[in-house]
This record gives structure tokens, sequence and C-alpha cells, in this order.
């Protein structure tokens, strides 16, 4: 409001009230929508994929959307469980048509009903990828294949070069005294690891028609892990945070995916893993297609194309840190790189994949565990 | 001392709320992908990166877009409910209506968004910029409700007496009394739902759709670590929130001008 | 008239029953089942036991309660924090000086709650700048562990929750009658007697909004405790996050925890409101 006084006529500068920055912002906020309007899908279509970050390299991308005309549109998770929510909440009409699936978790999107198999008739290139990943019993569902294996994530035992020595190979180093307070884990995938230490069967495979076994074994691993609380400092979740645990030098020790330090080893921290004598568990990062997709051709022409070349599987393991599971790929990386991205034959040796049928009894038994190692 | 004391007070204060934000501004010069310390080297290529990312500009744009409309829609809701509730006679319905008006802000953040995910399909919503707004209003209504309704409560019963024996109607009386003694609890009301909705995650990730807003960007890049890319989109709104609001303000004091003098 | 009355209250009550009540339905029938999502083969069964389970277990039940007590704790330090703050703004800083000093406290909450946690950690590790400024000084030869423990969750909440408790309280402060507190000295009374015979009582509307909101958004906050708590830190809101989380089918438990937290949070603040209601002051 105006006072009727010569000295505001002669008004110095804008006559900014609140109204009018109401009006403004309230105009703002209408036209806004308009003005982030998607563009209209060009004659060739859309492809919709949720995905982590870095499981489409950005020069493929670039170069999809330019060969084929089809629109990429990307929707970024970056962990399975707001993923699998999101996706269960809209499996009426599914917004997505292809999704980043971990085979630890596949077989709750198979009964959740969110994914459909792989018509792997359809992809050209299918005998690019390492047949040590398409023929494993983790993503084929009674037969079905579920999905396509892109990327290898192994767990491993990351230390500090300059806090922990001797350079640890056994689950064992978690519980020295020396370090305790220093260490961190995901308590799910550790009870695995602790299972292996005590010489069980981490991937349930052999339990599967004996449930008091399979319960008898998670629960002394629990067991183990409430004993030895002292240790850890925290239980994360998100690799995010497990990278800030050890670039703060607050954990010296601690239970992770090797993708997760990809970027910190490269940038020259103090900083390496290993997968320990005992073994350790691994599953493939897999593209799998939404149940009701709708925009099916596309997504597998996309699987073809990223399938094509050896070296999209290099760049895969450079933008998302893991393995990938082209045969050849290691071809395109150079020595740091495949140090860091590399699984080598002793390694491969070492790894224990989770296999399907283990998974329901698994995920019973694992999650009741977790929250008692929690709260005790 | 003690005349000196509410300016260290103060000075204490922006100290430490800032200060985290100082650091991650330092990192995100650092020329390694990695935010901690020690830094290896100075570089502006992160900030470059940022401001050449379509994406992170109209995530950006976005977020600010939902923040202004949801923030509207709130007040409205926020405000009418908080009339509603001082002008019900029985301590019971009042109670009803507040606890039903508070819901949103008690259901934990994940159960509301999954619900309203379910149920904006009932109502025919697509997820977009539409639905996030509205599941925005619904989560910053109740800060309305309490924040307007604490100061209603405050408001002399003889202020709106004496306008009415004066001949004015209601609507007079609201615009007149009722609103430029709610204008404070307003604006703070107004400020929380602009920040809550801006910070917003997880009512941003299940009701948009492929444009995410900037948290949701954010928690998306986070897959592959804390990056000096996110620090450095941070500390440019960090950056651009002090230019637009310092400015601002400067402008109101330039046309309030004449007033004080 | 009674129409008009009627139907200045359909808005509210239609706003609540189909904004705020109606998507809560869903969640309620899931929080009856026994799995979901669940196989298709699965034959549903409805029944209370969620909800049993929460009651039965000490588990959970000890994270409800560490929930409860860390929200008032939350809500305590905030207001300790924010009040004198709101006061150094609203009463001893000139008039013309405010705004620019409140938007100056208001830019940091505009930069995104993950982001700044993430801060706090490169604040408050052992190689951050705390640690590293004490180190230089001479003043500790090992690193103080300051994160993932009570102090860093309570340092980490305050910070995130600060301005829901100094607005509502800056609000009330500024509109204070400075003439009140001219009068009181008048007569003779000393600044403490001013402050809490004076000043608090009629900021005690501020102080209830503010503590409501604060004590809300701790018990329902997810992001702080998980990235700054230890291990022995697990709230509630944690534990309904890891049901949606699981892959055991588990979101009847988490929908069935999270009415639970509902109920809870609008009983105490409901408490809390009805602490801080006045008669209206007559001038």
């Amino acid at each position: 409001m105006r006072e009727k006084t010569g000295q505001a006529i002669v008004s110095r500068g804008p006559a900014v009230t609140r109204r009018t920055v109401l009006r403004a912002a309230g105009g703002a906020a209408i036209v806004a929508p308009a003005v982030l309007r998607a563009r209209p899908a060009s004659a060739a279509g859309v492809l919709n994929i949720t995905a982590y970050d870095g499981f489409i390299p950005p020069a493929f991308r670039q170069q999809f959307e330019k060969d084929t005309g089809i629109e990429l549109r990307v929707r970024l998770a970056s962990s399975q469980a707001p993923e699998l929510n999101l996706l269960v909440a809209e499996r009426e009409h599914p917004l997505s048509d292809l999704c980043t699936v971990t085979g630890n978790r596949i077989h709750q999107f198979v009964e959740a009903q969110v994914i459909e198999p792989l018509d792997v008739g359809r992809l050209r290139n299918w005998k690019a990828i390492n047949p040590l990943y398409t023929e494993s019993d983790w993503i084929a569902v009674e037969g079905a294949t579920m999905a396509v294996p892109l990327l290898v994530g192994a767990e491993v035992l990351v230390y500090n070069t300059e806090k922990v020595k001797p350079a640890p190979d056994s689950w064992e180093a978690m519980f020295d005294p020396r370090y305790r307070g220093k260490t961190a884990y995901v308590i799910e995938d550790f009870l695995q690891c602790t299972m292996l230490l005590q010489g069980a069967d981490p991937t349930f495979a052999s339990y599967v028609d004996k449930p008091e076994e399979a319960a008898r074994a998670v629960n002394a691993a629990r067991d183990l892990l409430i004993k030895n609380k002292s240790q850890v400092l925290k239980f994360y979740e998100d690799g995010a945070v497990l990278q800030q645990l050890l670039i703060g030098e607050d954990v010296v020790l601690a239970q992770a995916y090797a993708g997760t330090l990809a970027k910190l080893i490269l940038a020259g921290r103090p900083i390496r893993l290993v997968i320990p004598r005992e073994g350790s568990t691994a599953f493939v990062y897999n593209f799998a297609v939404v149940r009701g997709a709708a925009n099916r051709d596309n997504a597998y022409r996309f699987l073809d194309a990223l399938l094509a070349y050896p070296d999209i599987g290099a760049a895969l393991s450079r933008s998302a840190g893991y393995t990938s599971t082209f045969l050849g790929a290691e071809a395109s990386l150079n020595e740091l790189e495949r140090a860091t991205f590399l699984l080598t034959p002793e390694q491969l040796k070492r790894l224990k994949f989770l296999s399907y049928k283990g998974q329901k009894l698994s995920s019973e038994l694992i999650d009741r565990a977790v929250a008692e190692v929690e709260a005790g | 001392m003690s005349r000196r004391l509410p300016g260290l007070v103060y000075r204490g204060a922006v100290l430490c709320l800032f200060l985290p934000l100082a650091l991650i501004a330092l990192t995100s010069l650092n020329r390694q992908p990695v935010v901690g310390f020690p830094i290896s080297g100075l570089t502006l290529e992160w900030y470059a990166a940022v401001l050449a990312d379509r994406e992170i500009v109209r995530a950006f744009l976005l977020s600010c877009a939902a923040a202004l409309a949801s923030t509207a829609l709130a007040l409205l809701a926020g405000l009418w409910t908080s009339l509603a509730v001082a002008s019900l006679a029985s301590p019971l319905l009042r109670a009803a209506l507040l606890c039903g008006a508070c819901l949103p802000m008690v259901t934990p953040g994940i159960v509301s968004a999954i619900s309203l995910r379910i149920y904006i399909r009932l109502l025919g919503i697509d997820p977009g910029l539409g639905a996030i707004v509205l599941g925005h209003a619904i989560h910053s209504a109740p800060y309305v409700v309490i924040v307007v309704g604490a100061r209603l409560r405050l408001m002399p019963a003889n202020l709106a007496e004496a306008a009415r024996s004066l001949g004015a109607g209601d609507v007079r009386i609201f615009r007149r009394v009722t609103l430029p003694w709610l204008r404070p609890a307003l604006g703070a009301a107004a400020v929380l739902a602009l920040l809550e909705s801006f910070d917003d995650f997880l009512r941003s990730f299940f009701l948009g759709g492929y444009r995410p807003t900037l948290p949701v960007l954010i928690y998306g890049r986070l897959f592959a670590g804390l990056s000096p890319e996110i620090g450095a989109a941070t500390t440019l709104v960090l950056a651009l929130t002090m230019a637009v609001g310092l400015s601002a303000e400067w402008l109101f004091r330039r046309a309030r001008a004449p007033k004080d003098s | 008239m009674r129409i008009t009355r009627a139907l200045f209250l359909l808005g509210p009550v239609l706003w609540v029953a189909g904004a705020n009540l109606a998507p809560l339905f869903e969640m309620a029938r899931i929080s009856l089942l026994d799995t979901y999502p669940a196989a298709p083969d699965h034959v549903a069964r409805h029944s209370l036991d969620n909800y049993v389970a929460f009651l039965t277990s000490p588990i959970y039940r000890a994270a409800f309660l560490r929930s409860i007590s860390f929200a008032g704790l939350a809500t305590l330090l905030a207001l300790l924090l924010a009040y004198p703050l709101a006061y150094a703004i609203a009463i001893a800083t000139p008039a013309r000086r405010r705004l620019r000093r409140l938007l100056l406290l208001i830019a940091p909450f505009w930069t995104g709650e993950i982001v700044r946690i993430f801060a706090i950690m490169l604040l408050l590790s052992n190689r951050g700048a705390v640690n590293g400024i004490l180190r230089w000084a001479g003043v500790v030869g090992d690193p103080l562990p300051l994160l993932y423990n009570p102090f860093s969750l309570a340092f980490g909440m305050v910070y995130v929750v600060l301005l829901a408790m100094l607005l509502p309280v800056y609000a009330a402060l500024e509109k204070l009658p400075r003439e009140l507190l001219d009068a009181a000295a008048g007569l003779g009374a000393g600044a403490w007697t001013r402050f809490h015979r004076v000043t608090l009582p009629l900021t005690r509307e501020g102080i209830a909004a503010g503590s409501a909101l604060v004590f809300l958004i701790s018990l329902g906050t997810f992001a702080v405790p998980s990235i700054l708590g230890g291990a022995d830190t697990t709230l509630f809101s944690m534990t309904i996050g890891s049901m949606f989380a699981s892959s055991a089918g588990r979101w009847p438990l988490g929908a069935a925890f999270g009415l639970v937290l509902l109920a809870s949070g609008l009983g105490i603040a409901a408490a809390i409101a009805s602490a801080g209601r006045q008669a209206a002051p007559s001038p």
C-alpha cells in the first residue's frame, strides 16, 4: 500500500511491495509447468528406465538416442528398497519399462510381480555375456531367465593400509580387538560373511529343505555379532556413508561392496580391498523388463545395443564402478582400472553367488537376525 | 557484557550454521572426485560442470516451482483450517479437526509417501509436478495450522468485537483485523513450508515422474558417493539464496525508506 | 447464516478427510495383512498380529521409547538454543536490521537436509575440521570421537530442526508489546523478572507451537539418525524404514508401526498444545 505523500510518488527505484512479490511468485508458479513440460515424444518413441546412477554410460546413451531416435528417460534410484517400493506402488500402471535389479533381491521383485521374464531370443547379443553369469541359478527362475546380468558386485573386506597392518586376509580381522570401535558393516550382508567364517553356507542353497539347520547357522552368526558389538562404530546401509567413514578415518576396517571403493582407490587414498580366504558372497546387477512395460520393443532394442560391444562393458565399469559381465570387456581397461574393477581368477574362486532357491528362506531368517543384532 | 551478548549469540549461531557448509564449499574445489580432507589440488571444474548440467538446473527450477505452488496451497488450506478450528465452540470438535489437520505431520515419511502414491492413482492424478505440489502441500499444511493457530489464539477478542460494533462485516474484519494480526505467523509458516517443500525427498521420489526435483536428483547421484559436483551444486544454491534474499530485503528497505524518515 | 457457516467448515473438513485421512486407509488395510507384497499364490490373512507384534516385542518397544525420549530431548535442546537466538534478533536488534539477520540465518536451510548431514560429517569426523583444528593447535593428540554417537545425533537433529523452533518463537517475540517491558522496568523489575514475568508468559504460544513442530519432526525423522547415529541409537522411524526396505515382504509391519507412531505423536502433540493454551490477554 502506497502512502499518499509527495515523496512516494517520486519513488526511488521500483516499488516492491509484498503484494507484487506474491503476484510474481504466483505467476511464476502458474507458468512454470508450461515451461518445464516435456517435449513431445519423437516418432520412434520413448524408453523409461529406473536405474542406478552410472548404469547407462553417458556416451552410449547419446549414441543410442542419435542412432535410434528413441528418447531415453531415466529415473534414478540409489538402492533396491525405495525402487521396489516405488514399483510396487505403481504396479497397476507402471511408469518404467526397464529397472535395475540386484541378484540378491530378484525373488522379491518376482513375487511382487513387478518384473517379467526375459525373452532371450529377442537379444541377438546375449552371447556377449560371460556364460558364468547367464547360466547361473540366480537369474533363472523355473526355467525362465529373469534379467540381463551387467555388473558383478562382490562383498569385500576393505581396510586402510596405513592403519591396519598386516594386510588382513580373513573376516576374523573384523573381530580383532585392535580395531575396536573402528569397524563398520551392513548387518544383512555381514551376517552372511560371518556364516562363511563359521563354515556355514551363506547362499542357503544347501538348506532349502532343512530350515532348522539354516536357522541354527543364522543364529550362530547373529550371536557372534552381538557378542562383538563393541567392535562396531556404525551400521551403515549406503555406500556414500561408508566412503565418508573411510575418508574421515573414523573407520579403518569394514565390509563393503567393491564398487563403493573404486572412486577412493582411483583417487589415491590409502584404501585397499581383499576377498578373504574364507570366501565372500557376490551378486550381479541386472536390468529387468518391468511387467506391463509400455515400450517393450524399445526396451529390447536398448538391451541389445548395450550388449553390442565389449568396450561398452568397460564404459559401464568406469561409470558404475563394478566388474563387467561382458566377455572381453577388460581389454580396454588400463592398469589401475584393471586392479580396481577386475576380478582375478583367484578372487572369482573365492566368491559364492547367492542362489534364487535359497532366497526366500534366507530373507526371513536374515531379516529377523538383523533386527536382533541392531537391538542387541 | 550483557549489551554485547545478543550480538555474540547471533554471530555464534551464524558461524555454527555456516561452518559445515563452508567445508562443503571447500571440498567442492578438490581436484579429485572425493569429498574430504586433505584436499589435493584446487579446481573450479565441478562448478563449471554443474552450471553446464541441464539436469541439475532443471531440477532446481522444478524444486522452486513446486515449493512456491505447494506453499500457496498449504497457506490457503492451513489458514482456512485454523480459522475453522477457532470458530468451533465445542472443544471436542476442535480437537478432532485439529488432530485430523495435523495427521500428515505425525505420519512417518515413507508411510505417507507410499500411501500418497497409491492414492493419487485412485484420484486419477498422474505422477509429476501436480502430484508433487499436492503431496508437499498436504505435508506443509499442518505447519501452517500449528503456527497460525498459535497466533490466532493470542488475538484479543475485543479487537474483532470493536470492529463489529463499528459495523464491519465478517469479510472486512478478516481482511483488516485478523489478517494483519496473523501476518508474522503467516510469514513464518510460509518460510517453513517453502523449506519443507524444497528439501523434501521421499514424497518427491514417489510422486514424481521422470523430471526429478533437486533432492531426488542428488539422492540418485549419491549411489556413487558424495562428489564435489554435488557440493558445488549445494554451494551455488546457497549463494543464490543469499543473493536473492539479501537483495529482496534491500529493495524492501529502500521502498520503505520514505516512511522511516 | 448457518449455511455460510456450514460452507465455511466444509472446506477444512473436506481437506482433512480427502487429503489427510483417505490416503491412510490403504496403509491401514495393509497393516492388517500378514505379508505384502505377496506372492501371487499367497492367500491373504487379515489380523491384528502386527500390532500385537509391536506390543509384545521388547526390541520394537525399546526403539519406540528411544524415539520418544530422543524427540523430547531434541525439542528441549532446540528450545534452549533457539529462544536466545530469537530474542537476540527480535528484541536486541534494531528494527531495520532484523530482516537481514533473519534471512542470513535462514539461508543455510535451503541447501537440503542430506547434503547438510554429510557436511556435519566433514565437520566432526576424525579427519574433519574440528579435530583438524584441535590437533593443529596441539589441544589433543588423538582425534576426538565426535561422530556416530548421541552427541552427533543431537547436534545433527538440532541443526536440521532449528528453524522450526526459531520462527514461531521469533514471530511471538517480535510482536511483543515493548511498552509492557518498559512499564515493568519503570516499576522497578530487573532483567530476569521482566523476562520470566512478562516475556516468557506472553510467548508461551510461540514456544508451544515450536515445540510441537520440533517434537513431531524429530519423532518421524529418518535421515539424521540413520546417517549420524551410532551402533546403538536405532530409532523407531528407522525400524519402520527397515520394514519397508526388507526383502521379506514386511510392509504390513511397517504400516502397523507407522500407525502406532502416528497415534502416539498425535497424543503427545495434543498434550503439548493444551499445555500452551492460555486466555487471550486483554490490553
